[in-house]
């Protein structure tokens, strides 16, 4: 089972295969885990979000087609159960700002840190606003965002996924930015940072 | 030259990847003259840096929780909408990977899990699972009943009962792949219950059809291999039992054939609906039309969650004058007023 790639394996799941998810369980949890962070920006949250969005996939996979990357369409459903886990607002609270939160350290927003690097504090503002900003853009926006500064998935792959053109793809990832920017707005002002 | 509007989608694309030649070339040349554009495009390149893509790091395991909510759940039955809350992308999906090669797939040891002990019995359900691949039936058939008569009471026999159905089905002997489900559901009833799906919807549909001789199921069967160009032999199928499970491998089969020729660009929220848009515009009778106007109604219903829309569709299904689809869409009339789903 180890040795399946993405697609082998979730064609096995799509037939039943019981041992095809958890192998697709113990590949993708650190991933799923990942964005569901980036939407929720909590463990707690993120924890709960991923593993309903595991669950959701076991269930859902008949509506997963072969033609596009499998693991796009695992972090969609991932991102799309973050965000209603947000509105459905379960511990919706955002840590305060003398936690520092480090990129990369994911304990960081958990586990208050002593001391908090302007650079640290800034990544986290970001951070914050762009997670803010995330159940405003539409579904397409959002996850075309996510799966391509996120994920680093192509252009042409989050299309498969989507079952649209690249050109649609591109359209909605300079949307998701342009609205993100102007969220974003008044943070660059007060902290003079970039143009625009 | 392109126009602002024009260039904006590259513009951000070109943050992230290389552009093919001509956009790149399209890009330059704009920005070259764009003052605009030029300061957007620094302002989201900026935005672009700004925000960490740094992934958070999970140490942790979920897997054991998964496994015991699996355990507690039922896993959801592969019909459509109105039986199970499956969409109908659900089945059609399916129906494209299992029933086009005739509801026929080899999957070796994979029918069942959690028993990894070797045993002759699971040998031959390995060559067996070979010979299926090859395309070779008649030889896996062979080879799973005799090694079954030798080692009846292994413990894979549960298994290669379930491999011998599945071959039999395949076959198109459906008298002895109901045989052999039944021997599983009465002999082997642990194996029986953590089958597949395809196992128990190849099971049901046997049992469904059993009474006309599995007439409809030829039938299916048939028009599955024909693909695309069957779909009045499917739209039959629906219309003529419409509430029966056959029929809904008919209509899932239709949705899977306008899917696979189906025109890029739709968006997948709108496709469910768009699906059977195209299937309903295609379908004449006025039973199978009542039956897409059944499933629509859930799509929109479940899917996109417009209840507006779910309402004129079970509405639509209710009046069409077939019983059991009035029946049925008034229980989902009924289901769409109660306040929590």
């Amino acid at each position: 089972m180890k040795a399946l790639g993405d697609t082998a394996l979730a064609l096995a799941l799509k037939e039943g295969d019981e041992a095809a998810f958890d192998e697709i369980v113990r590949r993708y949890q650190g991933r799923v885990y990942a964005t569901a962070y980036r939407v929720t920006g909590n463990r707690e949250d993120a924890l709960d979000v991923a593993q309903e969005a595991l669950l959701k996939a076991y269930r859902k996979i008949g509506s997963w087609q072969p033609t596009g990357p499998f693991l796009a369409w695992l972090l969609r459903l991932t991102v799309n159960q973050g965000i209603d886990h947000l509105r459905r607002g379960k511990r919706n609270q955002h840590e305060p700002l003398d936690e520092t939160f480090v990129p990369g350290q994911e304990d960081a927003a958990v586990t208050p840190a002593t001391v908090a690097t302007d650079e640290a504090v800034r990544a986290r503002e970001i951070d914050e606003k762009v997670r803010a900003c995330l159940s405003v853009l539409s579904p397409a926006q959002r996850t075309v965002f996510m799966l391509r500064h996120y994920e680093g998935f192509q252009l042409a792959e989050i299309a498969e996924e989507l079952g649209c053109t690249v050109g649609s793809v591109k359209v909605h990832l300079f949307r998701a930015l342009k609205k993100l920017r102007v969220e974003l707005e008044d943070f660059y002002r007060d902290s003079g940072v970039g143009g625009g | 030259m392109k126009g602002c509007r024009q260039i904006r989608g590259m513009l951000a694309a070109s943050l992230y990847e290389a552009l093919p030649e001509n956009e790149a070339d399209m890009l330059e040349r704009h920005l070259a003259v764009c003052t605009a554009c030029r300061a957007e495009q620094a302002a989201l390149r900026q935005l672009a840096e700004d925000i960490p893509a740094e992934p958070a790091v999970f140490q942790g395991d979920l897997l054991p929780a998964l496994r015991e909510q699996r355990r507690q759940a039922t896993r959801p039955r592969v019909r459509l909408a109105w039986l199970a809350p499956a969409s109908v992308f659900a089945v059609a999906a399916l129906a494209l990977v299992v029933f086009l090669p005739g509801l026929h797939q080899p999957s070796g040891n994979t029918e069942i899990t959690g028993q990894d002990t070797p045993s002759p019995l699971a040998r031959t359900l390995d060559h067996a699972a070979a010979l299926e691949t090859d395309g070779d039936l008649t030889a896996a058939r062979h080879a799973i009943e005799t090694a079954l008569a030798s080692a009846p009471e292994d413990t894979h026999a549960g298994e290669a009962w379930l491999a011998l159905a599945r071959v039999q089905y395949g076959l198109g002997h459906y008298e002895e792949a109901l045989a052999a489900y039944e021997t599983t559901r009465a002999d082997h009833p642990e194996a029986w219950r953590t089958s597949t799906p395809g196992a128990k919807l190849r099971f049901d549909l046997l049992a469904d059809t059993r009474d006309e001789g599995f007439a409809p199921l030829v039938t299916l069967e048939r028009a599955r291999r024909k693909g695309a160009g069957a779909f009045d032999e499917l739209e039959h199928i629906v219309a003529r039992r419409p509430e029966s499970m056959v029929a809904n491998e008919a209509l899932a089969t239709m949705c899977a054939a306008v899917r696979a020729s189906a025109v890029e660009g739709s968006t997948v929220e709108g496709s469910a609906v768009a699906l059977l848009e195209e299937v309903r515009e295609r379908c004449s009778d006025p039973t199978a039309l009542a039956r897409v106007d059944l499933e629509m109604g859930h799509a929109y219903w479940r899917d996109l969650d417009d209840p507006v829309r779910a309402r004129e569709h079970f509405t639509l299904a209710a009046e069409a004058g077939n019983e059991a689809l009035a029946g049925l869409a008034h229980q989902a009339l009924a289901a769409l007023e109660k306040p929590a789903r």
